[in-house]
């Protein structure tokens, strides 16, 4: 499948991560997996995937020191992100939006259907050119 | 000497001397009647004093002191010494006013003692508040007001206002490190319910592969026990937050109406159920709002959800919106059942946090007696107020005026 869309999950959680991925694979992404935020940050950057889903508290590099870096690469500064997260602390998340992310999701409160939308609302507007 | 020949002298002289006996008994037992009164005040006096400085003791002991303030004759109002001691005052012969006791507060939640005050006045019966205070010499503490309001005979204005005013302090600062406790240990165990939630979602979808019928009930009924548990936490959380103080309000444009016939038909299936009349009217003529939705949707979920718990079969409940009368600033919500009521001796306790009227436990044992808590500490940082009336089993009527327009305020938005 040659237009088979991509994404890079970037969770800690094994659990989470493991669900969220198989879901994702199952709705006909191509899912790779980091597990801290300097190796999705490496992955990123390696693969440049359609999406990447990431979580803000994680060892190594947290969400927000990944993103920051992610954002001084050229292709970086585009890539679509959408930050997942049980953190509810409004100064991270402002941070997280001020760079440039799309939407944050609470995962406790939220189905992964529900992620499932929003992550082909956002590349569906993307496609149409109705964002950058 | 013939006796009768002394003739009225001697008569008189018998008088005389019968006159001067019973003056002297009289006298005799008057002194003995005075000396034994005096010596029964003496001994009350010093039971008086005894009692006085053992309430002294016990009143600096447990960190209260008692007052009264009478309107009707303020030469009859007092303070016990510990109340003077507990702000840094001298004691005076009358005590200050409550307006004067109030200034006390501190900047940040004398509003909402005024208010609570100004709301005890025209409430007949017991009550509760608490505020942070700043004594004369700017020490903080946190002060408790217990007491009861007495009416003037058939008025609602007070006669007599008296009752305790306890130093919380302490206990306020152990239940803040138990709400930074309960917050921390909610965000740890966020990260593993959500796996479980999220593997079970998967398992349901197929993800893993088709699942017999069984399976799949189990799943079912793990996916609706880990959301169950991710509520609990939320509300955990959101008590938390308010009570260390960082619960954000993020004021937008909301429609009042339509947020409360949302959160009404949320809860509809339960009504129709219990084949509940269920109503809701607004006023024709509500300005728009500018308030913290999911804040505002939490106090109109729980004050409906309660009565819709409350209410017996084929009850009614009816809510309502209008625009206060006194203050056009205010929204007025009323929200009115045919339930079980709240008995009079626990009305006092009502928004207490935990705390369940006995009717309501022995009906639902399961509830966590954190909604109305929730409820009138949101209501109370936003500027609005609260109160209710309630027969035992004839039903409760709850009344809230809450301001059109929120400041934004705090760093954490509510959870869930």
């Amino acid at each position: 499948m040659t237009d088979q869309q991509t994404m890079l999950i970037v969770e800690d959680e094994a659990a989470t991560r493991l669900a969220l991925a198989d879901v994702m694979k199952s709705e006909g992404f191509a899912v790779t997996a980091a597990e801290n935020g300097e190796d999705g940050l490496k992955t990123a950057l390696e693969t440049h995937p359609d999406i990447i889903l990431a979580d803000l508290k994680m060892p190594k590099m947290t969400g927000l020191q990944m993103l920051a870096e992610l954002r001084k690469d050229a292709w970086g500064a585009n890539a679509e992100v959408i930050i997942l997260t049980n953190v509810s602390d409004v100064a991270s998340l402002e941070e997280a939006m001020a760079l440039n992310t799309f939407y944050y999701i609470v995962k406790s409160d939220t189905d992964i259907a529900d992620v499932v939308v929003k992550v082909r609302q956002r590349l569906e507007a993307k496609k149409i050119g109705a964002v950058k | 000497m013939d006796i009768h020949n002394l003739g009225d002298g001697y008569g008189l002289f018998i008088l005389a001397l019968g006159v001067l006996v019973v003056a002297g008994a009289s006298f005799y037992v008057g002194l003995r009647t005075k000396v034994r009164t005096e010596e029964k005040f003496d001994i009350v006096a010093s039971d008086v004093d005894e009692l006085a400085d053992q309430m002294a003791e016990a009143e600096r002991i447990g960190h209260f002191g008692s007052f009264v303030w009478n309107f009707v004759d303020p030469l009859q109002s007092r303070w016990s010494p510990h109340i003077y001691e507990l702000l840094d005052m001298t004691p005076q012969r009358t005590p200050p006013k409550p307006e004067e006791f109030l200034a006390c507060a501190d900047e940040k939640d004398r509003d909402r003692a005024v208010r609570e005050w100004d709301r005890i006045l025209v409430t007949s019966g017991p009550f509760t508040f608490s505020f942070q205070a700043k004594t004369k010499t700017g020490r903080l503490l946190h002060l408790k007001v217990q007491g009861q309001m007495i009416p003037e005979t058939s008025t609602v204005r007070a006669r007599k206002i008296e009752g305790v005013i306890t130093d919380v302090t302490k206990e306020m600062a152990i239940d803040r490190a138990k709400s930074e406790f309960v917050s921390l240990a909610s965000h740890q165990l966020k990260t593993p319910i959500t796996s479980i939630h999220w593997l079970a979602e998967a398992l349901l979808r197929g993800t893993a592969g088709p699942l017999s019928e069984q399976q799949m009930t189990y799943i079912k009924n793990t996916l609706d026990s880990s959301e169950r548990m991710i509520d609990m936490i939320n509300e955990l959380l959101n008590v938390s937050r308010i009570e260390t103080d960082t619960l954000a309000i993020i004021p937008k444009a909301i429609d009042p109406c339509a947020l409360l016939r949302s959160v009404v038909d949320e809860q509809k299936m339960l009504a129709d159920a219990k084949h509940l009349s269920l109503r809701v009217t607004c006023a024709q003529n509500l300005p728009p709002m500018v308030a913290d939705e999911k804040l505002l949707r939490m106090v109109l979920q729980n004050l409906v959800s309660n009565a819709i718990k409350y209410t017996p079969e084929n009850g009614t409940v009816f809510c309502d919106l209008s625009l206060a009368e006194a203050a056009h600033s205010m929204l007025f919500l009323t929200v009115k059942d045919s339930g079980i009521g709240i008995p009079k001796d626990e009305q006092a306790r009502v928004f207490e946090k935990l705390h369940r009227a006995s009717n309501a436990e022995a009906l639902i044992p399961d509830g966590t007696g954190l909604g109305l808590y929730l409820v009138k500490t949101i209501i109370d940082k936003v500027g609005g107020g609260i109160s209710f009336e309630s027969e035992e089993g004839k039903g409760t009527t709850f009344f809230a005026s809450i301001p059109f327009v929120w400041h934004k305020s705090g760093d954490k938005p509510l959870a869930g």
